[in-house]
């Protein structure tokens, strides 16, 4: 009697696991869908950039845990790239909104955004990116700037994030 | 009248130089608020010219050309040293 129930619990959660999944599934495929495919146009460019700093709150740029790695520096998005495809882990660019924003081209000559706006948005962006990352993280920083993007607002969210473990300085692969 | 050199910036992290049937990539962070050239940033053309000696002229002409096109044209905040 003890054992079947055992066996009806862990099948009970095995099917609670399920069906969560499945109810999430529609859930993020429509959120995907919601997202423009292509740039709208704009009356202005404070327009554009209401727009874009309203969507880049909605894209995911969620990691696993300890998944999440960052770079900044001259060389380091290639060994940074090496390592999330060699580790099975993540750049900010490898997550579904990192890409969608990317593929946008914000900061191109014919982007809806002044040079500095883009700046804003992609610096949101990237702030999210270090705020949902939680575990170990990988930082291939070796020669960054201190008045970059990683170290005026990756870092210190980071530092801030009580879901971080050890914040890895990776100078080399 | 075309300067005779073509940018385009296809990556948050990238700046794409087009010269005479070469390109060559940078590795620039746009997410910056500043934007810092040098001659460190250039290393090689793209195959096949990858082999291809780049002078120290050339070197300052086309970071003269990438500040121009940066900050003249697009507003970029940039600091060339």
């Amino acid at each position: 009697m003890f054992g079947f129930s055992k066996i009806r619990s862990w099948q009970s959660w095995v099917l609670l696991v399920a069906l969560a999944f499945l109810a999430m599934t529609p859930l993020q495929a429509a959120s995907a869908a919601e997202l423009p495919a292509a740039q709208a146009s704009f009356a202005t460019n404070q327009e554009a950039l209401d727009y874009y700093m309203d969507l880049v709150e909605k894209l995911d740029v969620t990691t696993a845990m300890g998944k999440s790695v960052f770079y900044s520096g001259l060389g380091n998005r290639k060994l940074a790239e090496q390592f999330a495809a060699a580790e099975d882990k993540t750049t900010l660019e490898m997550t579904p909104g990192g890409r969608y924003l990317d593929d946008l081209k914000l900061f191109e000559k014919d982007s809806p955004l002044k040079p500095e706006q883009a700046v804003r948005v992609w610096s949101r962006l990237s702030q999210r990116y270090a705020e949902q990352s939680a575990g170990d993280v990988f930082c291939f920083v070796a020669g960054a700037r201190p008045t970059g993007v990683f170290t005026t607002v990756e870092l210190p969210e980071l530092k801030k994030n009580i879901k971080i473990g050890v914040i890895y300085n990776v100078s080399r692969l | 009248m075309s300067p005779g050199y073509d940018i385009s910036i296809p990556h948050f992290y990238c700046l794409e130089y087009r010269e005479g049937g070469r390109v060559m990539l940078f590795e620039i962070d746009f997410r910056d608020p500043v934007i810092y050239l040098d001659e460190t940033l250039i290393t090689a053309w793209e195959a096949p010219f990858s082999t291809e000696r780049i002078s120290p002229e050339a070197k300052k002409r086309i970071l003269a050309n990438i500040y121009d096109y940066l900050a003249s044209q697009r507003g970029f905040k940039v600091n060339l040293s």
